[in-house]
């Protein structure tokens, strides 16, 4: 993925009505007003956000004129869990390592002390 | 509004570690130089460089080797409270020791603030974690948020079952 593509993906996530958009579709795919239902919005308004989401490829629509039904791309969103994932890898991974250090040194001050 | 986007809160990243070992070492080891050496970083690394200057604004700052490329990093630390509790800012770093831009594509925090507690728990040490942007702009917040599958608030859920659905479709 480009850069270009994933500050498409920034900017996407940055709007809050965006996010709680994501975060329906993530329970499954759904209508253009029924999207909608639970903001305050005109349905144009919910189209405009709907086309950013598409445009930053973290949704797709269903190809159908009059119900074209929105689902998550999981793709798109791929490379934000892939972040944090290394994150989490980062300091889970030096626990370990830590915790191996802890044992060698108390098993050395162990033997230290019976000689 | 409804309340998926009203909860969300300045998403934490959180981690919790049982270390077999008194408190009072378990602190020496994160503490001193000569200690990190020997275990500071992931799986497969070793430790070249490691400067630390333990104090309020000191700075630890070190260079990692893995077999196929490397890394500089560094903490700023903020608190110092022997043997209970580390408060630091960290992130990517260069050779020079600035805080760097991360070696990946993407509009990423450059610094995180991380705070550790460590517990004494029957002689061993129960050590948390917690991690969040520090001055981050919105966009990076959200991007934060959006892969922190265990954070707390609305989103926790909603992106578990997100993270399960990138799981099974990269399967």
């Amino acid at each position: 993925m480009t850069t270009d593509r994933l500050s498409e993906t920034f900017q996407a996530l940055a709007d809050p009505t965006r996010r709680a958009i994501l975060a329906r579709l993530a329970r499954g795919e759904a209508s253009v007003s029924e999207l909608g239902k639970p903001f305050d919005m005109s349905l144009p308004a919910i189209s405009r956000h709907l086309k950013v989401l598409e445009r930053a490829g973290l949704i797709e629509r269903g190809r159908q004129a009059q119900w074209r039904p929105c689902r998550l791309n999981g793709e798109g969103l791929k490379p934000v869990f892939d972040w944090v994932e290394e994150y989490r890898r980062f300091w889970e991974q030096s626990f370990d390592r830590l915790e191996a250090y802890l044992e060698e040194i108390q098993k050395k001050d162990a033997s230290d002390e019976r000689h | 509004m409804n309340d998926t986007s009203a909860g969300v809160r300045n998403p934490v990243f959180e981690t919790r570690h049982r270390a077999k070992a008194p408190r009072d070492l378990v602190w020496r080891v994160w503490t001193e130089a000569e200690h990190l050496a020997r275990w500071w970083g992931p799986a497969g690394c070793t430790v070249g460089r490691c400067d630390l200057d333990l104090r309020v604004d000191g700075v630890f700052h070190y260079h990692l080797t893995f077999p196929n490329g490397e890394m500089w990093g560094k903490f700023v630390f903020r608190e110092i409270a022997a043997p209970e509790r580390l408060v630091f800012l960290n992130g990517f770093s260069n050779p020079e020791g600035d805080f760097a831009q991360a070696p990946f594509p993407g509009d990423w925090p450059r610094k995180m603030l991380t705070v550790i507690t460590f517990r004494d728990v029957d002689g061993e040490t129960d050590i948390s974690l917690t991690s969040e942007p520090f001055n981050a702009t919105e966009a990076q917040q959200a991007t934060f948020a959006a892969a922190m599958p265990s954070m707390v608030g609305g989103w926790a859920g909603t992106f578990a079952r997100l993270d399960d659905h990138l799981k099974s479709q990269s399967n």
